[in-house]
């Protein structure tokens, strides 16, 4: 990877079949029909990857889907993002919403918005804002905090288009973590050290280590500590 | 090939560890994806481990995770082989494998001077058959072969080596992990051995 000196460049529309590139760039709309091992990779526009993403850096400015699974060290995502397969990232930032049919492992997920993923999200330190619906088989990790923190815009949007808070939450089965804080979350099970619960949660178990608190807007059927 | 399974919260309050670190040591690859066992039991979906073999990799973790980073030691119990040459004096130096087996391999393959990684696991696999007194130096000729023509068939991927005698005549074999295997009731199985098991002992030994 590092000592390859080509660079993809894609303004306008085009297609690659893919390859071993220094960087990668789409602005517009590009199709890449294989593999794909860069160092940065930056779209503007659209992309479609039909094979696998290795990349140290993606930077995504629009929209992108990827057939197979994606490695890199750093994602950014404005807008939406695809993943068919399994993706593992060291850090990622995400504004928009994200779509992934394998498991998710990052060491570091920061999310604005929504996202729905039908694996395991596997991530160190979680911190979710959301302002859709979203959905995860089972969450684990370190730290995993989720708010729902609508911007004024957002709320006022919001509540012209639905009444507050309609399904603008996160469903899950399992979340099991160290310090965990939930607002605006439907779980079958809950595990953790420390846990606190904000409004709009609806719990069936809880099973807590240290500590745990609850909002009096909070439902939980069942707590105990372990 | 055991059935005996550990449920995750039974191991993280036998282990004394977190979730968290759990989670942190899977994305890590420290312990590998097909030992997560998903079965639905009456309070939901739960997650189980093959008992002796996790409990055996966290004690190495927490052991070991003082001295090198999280990353060297995915490295070091990932089933992939290492990328290194040796000669044969250094192997017998370093105590890695015994001077017979070395002697043993030179007098049937013809004169190597250096082993890759490989070849350093083969001998590791005789080394450790002869030492345990399973198999004579016939015998071990079968099983060099075999691994020579067929492990790298398995690229990477886990596999068994089983070694069966019956009536005096004996024969071995890979099988891909996990599977299950049965044979008729004449054949002994001598030894089974794990080759990712062995990649990683060698990789200690190495280290």
């Amino acid at each position: 990877m590092d000592n390859c000196i080509n660079n993809l460049i894609i303004k306008g529309s085009g297609n690659s079949t893919g390859g071993n590139f220094k960087t990668v760039n789409i602005k517009g709309n590009g199709e890449i029909e294989g593999n794909i091992e860069c160092n940065n990779m930056k779209v503007e526009g659209g992309c479609t990857v039909y094979g696998n993403l290795e990349a140290k850096t993606v930077e995504i400015k629009g929209s992108c889907t990827v057939k197979g699974s994606c490695q890199a060290t750093d994602i950014d995502i404005q807008g939406s993002a695809d993943f068919d397969d399994d993706v593992s990232v060291g850090d990622i930032i995400a504004k928009g919403r994200i779509n992934i049919n394998g498991n998710f492992n990052a060491e570091k997920f920061h999310m604005e918005g929504a996202f729905k993923i039908r694996g395991l999200l596997n991530s160190g330190e979680l911190e979710l804002k959301l302002h859709g619906p979203s959905e995860a088989r089972e969450i684990g990790g370190e730290k995993i905090t989720v708010k729902r923190e609508a911007r004024f815009i957002f709320k006022r949007l919001e509540k012209l288009i639905t009444p507050y808070g309609f399904n603008t939450c996160l469903i899950t089965d399992i979340i099991e973590g160290d310090e965990i804080y939930l607002e605006y979350t439907k779980a079958k099970i809950i595990r953790g050290n420390n846990i606190e619960l904000g409004p709009g949660c609806e719990i069936e178990l809880i099973e807590y280590k240290d500590s745990y608190k609850q909002d009096e807007n909070a439902v939980v059927n069942n707590y105990k500590k372990m | 090939m055991k059935s005996d399974l550990i449920s995750k919260k039974d191991l993280l309050e036998l282990t004394e560890i977190s979730y968290g670190q759990l989670y942190r040591w899977k994305r890590k690859n420290l312990i590998p994806e097909e030992w997560f066992i998903r079965k639905s039991t009456f309070t939901g979906q739960e997650t189980f481990f093959p008992k002796e073999r996790i409990l055996e990799r966290i004690g190495k973790i927490k052991n070991m995770k003082g001295d090198i980073s999280l990353d060297d030691l995915a490295n070091m119990l990932s089933p992939n082989l290492m990328k290194l040459l040796m000669n044969s004096e250094k192997l017998v130096d370093r105590n890695i494998v015994s001077k017979t087996v070395i002697d043993f391999y030179i007098q049937e393959k013809g004169k190597t001077d250096e082993f890759d990684f490989e070849k350093i696991l083969y001998l590791h696999i005789l080394d450790k058959l002869f030492k345990l007194g399973k198999i004579n130096f016939e015998e071990a000729i079968i099983i060099l072969n075999l691994l020579e023509e067929n492990y790298p068939k398995y690229n990477g991927k886990n596999c068994q080596l089983i070694f069966i005698r019956k009536l005096g005549i004996s024969s071995s074999c890979l099988v891909s992990e996990p599977s299950e295997i049965h044979f008729e009731s004449n054949t002994n199985i001598i030894e089974s051995l794990n080759i990712s098991k062995q990649i990683e002992e060698l990789k200690i030994k190495i280290a």
